[in-house]
């Protein structure tokens, strides 16, 4: 059942698992708790639809780089997934064995994650969890650059239909027994002891409150808000480092150049005979970040022409230009945090404070890796490159991002260096635990939300069996 | 060295021809290219080879002030006597990889060229007598029909309605295609450049909010071209009309309505109690009304009951998921937007 908690809120709420908030990690963990005979309370701050004209809770301040924080951030059922593009592909081999900057990364590596892949790929309506670029078909391949001995390699992103979580699952919300949602509810406090979460406190914003208890608590109301939500704790949980809030991070794009190669080259969405998209990657062992460098096609270049590509000591065939652009793996730096301002929300909540640091030095593996490629592609008889921009973008300067909040709550091996555990709990506390894409560690390119899904999928399993299952 | 030769990928060869067909163009055929390089005539046929190049009207004289030796073709036969490539296309072709994978280039407004490569335009602009780099001009635009156009929306807008809002005061076409179009391809209207995507099927291209809201400032029409960017082939995909603003409803008090324009039809008005009445795919029933104007947030209510309701481009649907419960009799349906609070009455739907 589904029950708007402005309407009505009785003074307790109980179950086995509370998780608060209804994204695609909070929905995909009911659904699937539920399946497995569990009552689950899901409660969610925002409504069943779209508020409008936005939601005051999400007004925040930023400094350091620019950074959009409020318009990326959606508060009804559903989440952000209500304007998720579909962009799918798990985290790569290399995401969970390369550090992480200057903090150790994932504690497990991605084979602990490919059963749960497949099953995010489902809940995420993709299709086929097949990333490789041999699935592609044999026309479609010869429509790609030969990498061969580059020391660079294709990948590929799915796409989700897009699912909205929200509205593709709602009517499986109202109508399994084992799950009480509750719309318009939101999460503002834990009551505590050292270790564990004895019962919370949920309101309305008008006026109405309830407690919840539960055995299991799970925070999954997003990459920014986990973080806003435990530091407004009175005793901040899984704060023994002071990691709590640090390290946001997002993928930021680059630009550098254009490339002229074979007219008629296929990498984009749209291009293709499946719902694909190509890009280039490093090697597994290669140095540098995991980035992936996007193809698209573009207009001409006046300088150096399409026919210059048909010259025999060139190409020897029609030319096509194409933009080259870079997805990049963030680093978690510390000093990128989410903070409180002293202003508070109408739910008595003090509001985000987003410090996003991205330091011009963090463009220099990506402008690196840039001409690597560059002088691969070269070396191979590929093509000849326009490098635009060999510089990184000032301190000031707009970089773009891709909405992925991801870091606030990373997960680590040893509590010195993490929030959660390897299993998502808190390290501190006995039965709290946080979904989402707050708790990476590493991020590579790949979109976040498959992996989010798989997690929550993941969690899923590990509460079923806390919980006596089998 | 070069591709063209032979392409693996993922343990797969295709032969040169393959890839040439693909790109629509095959090899060309110079007989320079296959002069030894030790050969007595290796110098003339360098220079015969720099004078075919095609594209290097901006690159080659740039290039020779880059090498204003007196004896190219001599020093770039002696740079590629190394070589293992048997003739001069292949020594060239090698050399010029050699350059580009150890970083020995030459940059032209951006573009990495081999200094091998840049040498041989060199040569060329010799030839040819080119001294001034020119920029190549693009050809006029011409039409053809190169797409295969499905359908194409919206086609009509209201006076200051942005169209197919996707926020922040942006708006976007769709365009359904039976085959992928190149990548090269934007959507244009009035002669602007729309930023376009593709999905499988689908292009899409957004106005950005200032160009929205000049479109839809005055009723007309706008043309909607699209345009394959590399070729300069230009297809008409059809026109948008801005239509004039009808007056506002008129509201069951007497006041006049902010958001709604009058019903003009509506649809079906009586149905057989039990029956699902303009039966949609998933076996519900539907009611639709034209309506000209009506916000993104309006829904259709029939008696107090809230409808889960499309607000399209003049026309408004809903699907009636209780139709097997309604009873026989009239039941009133309106048409409501929560954040203006205001409701228009649109007439009695009738169960028989």
């Amino acid at each position: 059942m589904i029950i708007d908690a402005l309407e009505r809120l009785p003074a307790t709420l109980e179950a086995e698992i509370a998780i608060a908030g209804a994204g695609p990690a909070g929905i995909v963990l009911a659904l699937d708790l539920a399946r497995r005979g569990h009552r689950v309370l899901l409660i969610e701050g925002g409504g069943l639809d779209s508020p409008g004209d936005g939601v005051s809770s999400y007004d925040n301040t930023t400094s350091g780089r620019s950074y959009p924080l409020t318009g990326s951030r959606l508060r009804w059922l559903g989440g952000t997934s209500n304007h998720w593009g579909g962009w799918v592909r798990p985290f790569d081999e290399r995401d969970f064995t390369d550090t992480a900057g200057d903090l150790p990364g994932w504690p497990f590596l991605v084979s602990e994650l490919q059963p749960w892949y497949q099953q995010a790929a489902d809940w995420c309506e993709v299709g086929s969890s097949d990333y490789a670029p041999e699935s592609m078909g044999l026309e479609s391949r010869a429509r790609l650059l030969d990498l061969d001995g580059t020391g660079f390699r294709h990948g590929l992103f799915r796409f989700s239909p897009p699912t909205r979580f929200g509205s593709r699952y709602r009517d499986d919300l109202a109508s399994n027994d084992n799950i009480d949602c509750r719309v318009n509810l939101n999460l503002v406090e834990l009551e505590q002891s050292d270790s564990t979460v004895r019962s919370a406190r949920a309101t309305t914003v008008n006026g109405r409150s309830c407690q919840i208890r539960a055995q299991h608590f799970v925070i999954a109301m997003g990459g920014v808000e986990n973080a806003r939500f435990l530091l407004n704790q009175n005793a901040v949980p899984g704060n023994q480092s002071e990691l709590v809030g640090r390290c946001f991070m997002d993928h930021f794009g680059f630009t550098p150049g254009l490339m002229l190669t074979d007219a008629g080259l296929q990498y984009e969405r749209g291009q293709l005979d499946e719902d694909l998209m190509v890009v280039m990657a490093p090697d597994v062992n290669a140095p540098g970040p995991n980035c992936c460098l996007t193809v698209s096609a573009a207009t001409p270049d006046d300088i150096l022409p399409p026919a210059f590509w048909g010259n025999p000591i060139s190409g020897g065939v029609e030319g096509g230009h194409y933009r080259i652009g870079m997805i990049n793996a963030p680093k978690p730096h510390p000093e990128s945090r989410i903070s409180l301002s002293n202003e508070r929300d109408s739910l008595g909540l003090r509001r985000t404070h987003l410090h996003w640091h991205l330091p011009i030095e963090d463009f220099g593996p990506v402008i690196e890796l840039f001409e690597r490629w560059m002088n691969a592609l070269g070396g191979a008889g590929q093509a000849r490159i326009k490098w635009e921009r060999k510089q990184p973008p000032a301190e000031g300067d707009h970089v773009g991002v891709g909405y992925h909040h991801m870091g606030t709550t990373r997960m680590s091996a040893d509590p010195e260096y993490g929030v959660v555990n390897a299993d998502g709990r808190i390290w501190d506390r006995e039965n709290l635990y946080i979904a989402g894409s707050s708790i990476y560690p590493a991020a590579g390119y790949a979109n976040p939300t498959l992996t989010i899904v798989a997690m929550a999928a993941r969690l899923a399993e590990h509460l079923h069996r806390r919980l006596g299952g089998s | 060295m070069q591709r063209r030769t032979l392409l693996k990928i993922g343990g797969l060869s295709l032969v040169s021809l393959q890839l040439g067909l693909l790109a629509g163009c095959e090899p060309q055929s110079i007989p320079a290219l296959s002069v030894p390089v030790n050969a007595d005539n290796a110098e003339d046929a360098l220079r015969e080879l720099a004078g075919n190049l095609e594209g290097i009207d901006f690159v080659a004289p740039i290039c020779g002030s880059e090498f204003p030796q007196a004896d190219l073709s001599k020093e770039l036969r002696s740079r590629l006597a190394n070589m293992a490539g048997p003739g001069l296309g292949e020594a060239l072709s090698e050399h010029i990889a050699q350059d580009l994978s150890v970083g020995d280039q030459i940059e032209i407004s951006g573009w990495q060229l081999a200094r091998t490569e840049c040498m041989l335009l060199a040569l060329a602009a010799r030839e040819r007598g080119l001294s001034q780099p020119q920029r190549h001009e693009r050809p006029e635009l011409s039409f053809q029909d190169f797409a295969d156009i499905d359908h194409w929306g919206p086609q009509e807008t209201i006076e200051g309605d942005i169209f197919n809002p996707t926020g922040s005061g942006r708006g976007a076409f769709w365009v359904r295609v039976n085959k992928p179009v190149p990548g090269t391809v934007r959507l244009v209207l009035d002669g602007v450049e729309l930023r376009t995507h593709f999905q499988r099927g689908v292009v899409t291209a957004s106005l950005e909010p200032e160009h929205m809201e000049q479109v839809v400032a005055e009723p007309g029409i706008h043309t909607l071209l699209m345009v394959d960017t590399a070729r300069n082939l230009a297809q008409r995909v059809g026109h948008l009309t801005v239509r004039s603003r009808p007056p506002f409803a008129t509201l069951d008090d007497g006041s006049l309505s902010t958001v709604f324009c009058p019903v003009e039809r509506w649809g079906p008005d009586h149905a057989v109690q039990g029956e699902a009445f303009n039966q949609q795919p998933d076996g519900n029933a539907a009611i639709w009304v034209r309506i000209r104007c009506a916000p993104e947030s309006a829904q259709l209510m029939l008696d107090d009951v809230l409808l889960p309701t499309t607000v399209g481009s003049g026309v408004v649907t809903a699907r009636v998921r209780h139709y097997a419960e309604m009873e026989v009799g009239e039941h009133v349906l309106r048409i409501h937007d929560h954040p203006s609070g205001e409701t228009l009455t649109i007439g009695k739907f009738i169960l028989l």
